[in-house]
């Protein structure tokens, strides 16, 4: 919808009915990054300014590390760069290159670099870092009508739960230009969006895939058909996908009998399907 | 949504549309051959409008909800925050839309004590639960303040919301962003004399080796979210107070609805 050359995100809509909160940037992560603070990044760091700037419409992180220093404060602390992301510290991805070592499986790093991360919502104004005003922090969205821009691998469809996720490196074979969106620094690795069956299945396998870990970044529905680069409507929702003991999905109580939006395999539960593929990512 | 230049004048007498049939000048007596309804273009031409000149964010939806008194008078302490649970297929409750409304320690109340014949639970499996028992949403006030037989309560069922802080995640603070869920867990049996408290704060005794649900606030850090049989969002925190409430107290609200009451309130919002 509204597609146009330039991969601009033009909104059709005003954002009716949404719900908004204050937030804080995260400015240890900043620092930490910016700094070059981290040791075998799964992602490349990145040391110009503009890269670390939330923009409106950035798909928003926090993280989720056991070892992260907490800020002692009731706020919620977020970032909207993928740059400097931590795996499990076995192999360092190039940011467009081929993988160093052919036989790593991106699969048990991906696992590895999303268990640190908690998704937190959309920008809905911007914030610089180096110049804006830590304690008065900027608005993000978690819910209601929005239009956001796809600069995921996949292609949406209406009705597709669609989910935050860090870029693959499989994306990159395909397209040179990591942030496909005009206007965003090319070092800048944004967050992006991407089918709730698909990650499911990055994180997993095919066979098995991963909805345990794939439902905590869910983001909302589609509304809209969206090729990579082009703008996505979507409804965002946080919490209303109702989970059962079978890891199955239900995107409201009237669906709990019928048939489920998202089906897994035989695992019984979030904990279970993430041990399974921690396991899986050892070997 | 209207701009600001439409509300620019003089304000008008307070009529939605002043042309027929939504005029109150056409409120005339329906004729025999009921040539005096409206038409099809007049319905499909809606004069109520939602017109606000500032976005809609952060609103909240209401429904009334009457409720069947309980023979022990639990529905009489119900207050705001608490989370409502509504029976389904009560056939009784149709002529008069009274509905039996169960808050949390209700709720659990209910689960480990209804017996069949037999002498067995009623309630001994989720999926039971969830055919008998609906989440309604969270109570905000009483509409009818009049009758001190029946309670019609306002109930918050999307967006902003006051709710009983009942969630500790099991390190660190409860802070904005955190989803919070209701999930059903199953309690094993002990071979050992256990009592628990009723929605009054009266114990009572537990059998031995019987096994009972419950409905537990939970979140995803917790252990009871790793072995719930079914997970219910309730919504996202948008504002949290700084004290954090002691465990027996977050334990006690579960069952005691003074308890419960006694809990400080957060800010959710829910069904987003």
């Amino acid at each position: 919808m509204y597609s146009n050359a330039k991969r601009r995100r033009i909104k059709p809509f005003a954002r009716p009915t949404s719900f908004d909160i204050n937030v804080a940037y995260d400015i240890r992560h900043y620092q930490k990054i910016k700094y070059g603070n981290v040791i075998d990044p799964y992602f490349p760091a990145v040391g110009t300014d503009e890269a670390f700037q939330v923009m409106e419409g950035e798909i928003l992180m926090q993280t989720n590390a056991p070892g992260v220093r907490r800020y002692g404060d009731h706020q919620m602390h977020v970032f909207s760069f993928a740059n400097g992301l931590k795996g499990s510290g076995t192999s360092v991805l190039n940011a467009a290159g081929p993988p160093k070592n052919e036989d790593t499986t991106y699969n048990g790093d991906k696992v590895a670099v999303m268990e640190k991360l908690k998704y937190a919502g959309v920008a809905v104004t911007e914030f610089t870092p180096e110049k804006d005003v830590f304690e008065q922090g900027f608005v993000m969205t978690m819910a209601g009508l929005n239009t956001l821009f796809n600069n995921g691998a996949s292609t949406l469809y209406p009705g597709d739960l669609i989910c935050a996720d860090i870029p693959n490196p499989a994306d990159r074979g395909s397209r040179k230009n990591r942030a496909l969106q005009t206007g965003i620094p090319h070092n800048k690795l944004q967050f992006v969006v991407t089918p709730l069956s698909k990650l499911a299945e990055d994180l997993g396998t095919v066979e098995n895939p991963n909805t345990g870990m794939a439902s905590r970044f869910i983001m909302g529905t589609a509304l809209s058909y969206s090729k990579p680069g082009a703008p996505v409507d979507v409804v965002l929702h946080k919490c209303n996908v109702i989970v059962s003991d079978g890891g199955g999905f239900y995107e409201d109580e009237s669906k709990f009998t019928s048939k489920p939006a998202v089906k897994s395999s035989k695992s019984t539960s979030k904990l279970s399907s993430e041990k399974s593929n921690k396991k899986k990512s050892k070997n | 949504m209207a701009s600001i230049a439409s509300l620019k004048g003089n304000p008008t007498l307070g009529n939605v549309n002043s042309s027929p049939p939504f005029s109150f000048k056409s409120l005339s007596s329906v004729r025999g051959d009921y040539g005096s309804k409206p038409g099809v273009s007049a319905l499909q031409n809606p004069t109520l409008h939602n017109n606000v000149p500032e976005s809609m964010v952060n609103s909240t939806a209401r429904a009334p909800l009457f409720v069947r008194p309980f023979q022990r008078g639990f529905e009489k302490h119900y207050s705001e925050g608490d989370v409502l649970f509504v029976k389904r297929g009560d056939e009784r409750s149709a002529p008069r839309q009274h509905h039996v409304v169960a808050n949390l320690p209700v709720m659990n109340y209910i689960l480990r004590s209804e017996k069949n014949p037999d002498n067995s639970l009623v309630y001994d499996s989720t999926k039971k639960i969830i055919t008998d028992y609906n989440y309604f949403g969270i109570l905000n006030n009483d509409m009818d303040t009049g009758s001190k037989w029946q309670r019609l309560l306002n109930v918050n069922v999307r967006g902003r919301s006051r709710v009983a802080r009942l969630w500790a995640p099991e390190r660190g603070h409860l802070r904005r962003g955190d989803c919070l869920w209701l999930a059903i867990v199953r309690r094993d049996g002990e071979n050992k004399i256990k009592s628990m408290k009723d929605p009054a704060g009266v114990r009572h005794p537990l059998d031995r080796d019987v096994s009972y649900y419950e409905i537990v606030p939970t979140m995803d850090c917790c252990a009871d979210f790793q072995r719930a049989e079914f997970k219910l969002p309730i919504g996202i925190v948008s504002q949290v107070t700084l004290k954090k409430p002691h465990p027996s107290s977050l334990m006690d609200g579960r069952y005691v609805t003074e308890t419960c009451k006694s809990l400080e309130r957060i800010e959710v919002l829910m069904r987003i």
